[in-house]
């Protein structure tokens, strides 16, 4: 089967290349060649968008841990410091 | 807004405007989220203190109490920031165009700047646990606990060194904030003592009416009675903390609006208004 010989963007321009994302015909000025792989504009993208997300998503989570395990870190350092402190001071 | 320094005294002006006329509501809910918090941490160092030297002997007890106080910081934490948030929003302006109401959405604070503010307040608290018997370091980690409320709708990328650095970086100059945490320790003090008379006057109009007895209110509201001394403390901190807040928002947004020369903008739009009034 024969590839479109035109851009999904710019139908008045040959396609120079296929996306390996969703496989739509690109042209030179739509086509970023990255990993050695073509991709389109708009799955570059959504990719960048994902791969964003899935950072800061990862940070929350971990930052979620993170605070949890201080807070019952506080929460025994309390109880038991406290009671250190006021047997030393009486 | 003039150029220049961040004045301590056009910082609280605009707190004591801000928190009655726009963000009222909003200071309710940071008070009913913030009582729960500060009973219970009053309830424990009553305990504690009436423990004494045998508070070894408890620590199981002891234990129990402050997982009650830890189940309570976090309700806090997200009123402290719902709270900032209000305050700086109505600072901005926004409110104003959106005829002086603040929309709910943006209010709530997405997952990742609570995440980062909570690990900030969680590390303040874990030095306030540490250090905070030394009373030397309590107004510093007061101000810090603060300007991390007062940031944490500026924390955008979540991380454990990023987050905790933005407070931080708020403190340039340092000095009006070592001023407002100057006369905030008064404003509690005062508090304090407004609160306890308060009391004193009603227990001596209540003694005004007739078959009621008042022995035990007697007893129990004296100085000398030490749960009754920490719930007013606790009392007071609640009434002071949306001023605090709101001072400290009002702070750092005057230092971001310097470092971005924002101020200077407004201050510019401001001559020109004035400029353009006079030639009418």
């Amino acid at each position: 089967m024969a590839a479109p010989a035109h851009c999904f963007y710019h139908p008045d321009r040959s396609a120079l290349a296929i996306c390996v994302s969703c496989r739509k015909p690109i042209c030179q000025s739509c086509s970023t060649l990255w990993e050695g792989m073509h991709h389109c504009t708009a799955c570059l993208a959504l990719r960048r968008a994902t791969v964003g997300e899935r950072g800061t998503a990862v940070r929350t989570v971990f930052m979620i841990l993170l605070t949890l395990a201080l807070l019952a870190t506080v929460t025994v350092l309390r109880g038991w410091l406290g009671a250190i402190l006021m047997e030393a001071f009486s | 807004m003039k150029p220049g320094g961040v004045s301590v005294t056009a910082v609280l002006d605009e707190a004591a405007e801000l928190v009655p006329r726009e963000v009222a509501g909003w200071a309710g809910l940071l008070a009913l989220t913030a009582l729960p918090l500060r009973f219970l941490e009053a309830h424990f160092l009553n305990r504690l203190f009436q423990l004494g030297g045998s508070a070894s002997d408890y620590v199981t007890y002891l234990l129990s109490l402050s997982w009650l106080v830890a189940f309570a910081l976090l309700p806090a934490l997200w009123g402290r920031a719902v709270f900032a948030r209000a305050c700086a929003l109505a600072l901005s302006g926004r409110a104003a165009a959106a005829r002086g109401k603040i929309p709910l959405r943006a209010l709530r604070p997405s997952l990742p700047s609570f995440a980062a503010y909570a690990y900030a307040a969680m590390v303040a608290e874990l030095l306030l646990v540490l250090f905070g018997w030394t009373v030397v370091a309590l107004p510093l980690l007061a101000l810090y606990a603060g300007l991390a409320a007062a940031t944490s709708y500026l924390q955008e990328r979540p991380g454990p060194l990023a987050s905790l650095a933005l407070p931080m970086r708020a403190l340039r100059p340092f000095f009006p904030f070592l001023g407002l945490t100057a006369i905030f320790a008064v404003a509690l003090l005062l508090a304090l003592i407004n609160l306890f008379f308060l009391f004193a006057l009603g227990l001596w109009l209540a003694g005004g009416a007739s078959g009621l007895d008042l022995s035990w209110w007697q007893v129990t509201l004296r100085p000398d009675n030490q749960q009754y001394l920490l719930l007013l403390i606790a009392c007071a901190v609640t009434v002071v903390e949306p001023f605090w807040i709101a001072a400290l928002v009002a702070a750092v947004r005057r230092v971001r609006a310097r470092e971005s020369g924002e101020d200077l903008a407004a201050w510019f739009a401001d001559i020109r208004t004035g400029d353009r009034e006079e030639a009418a």
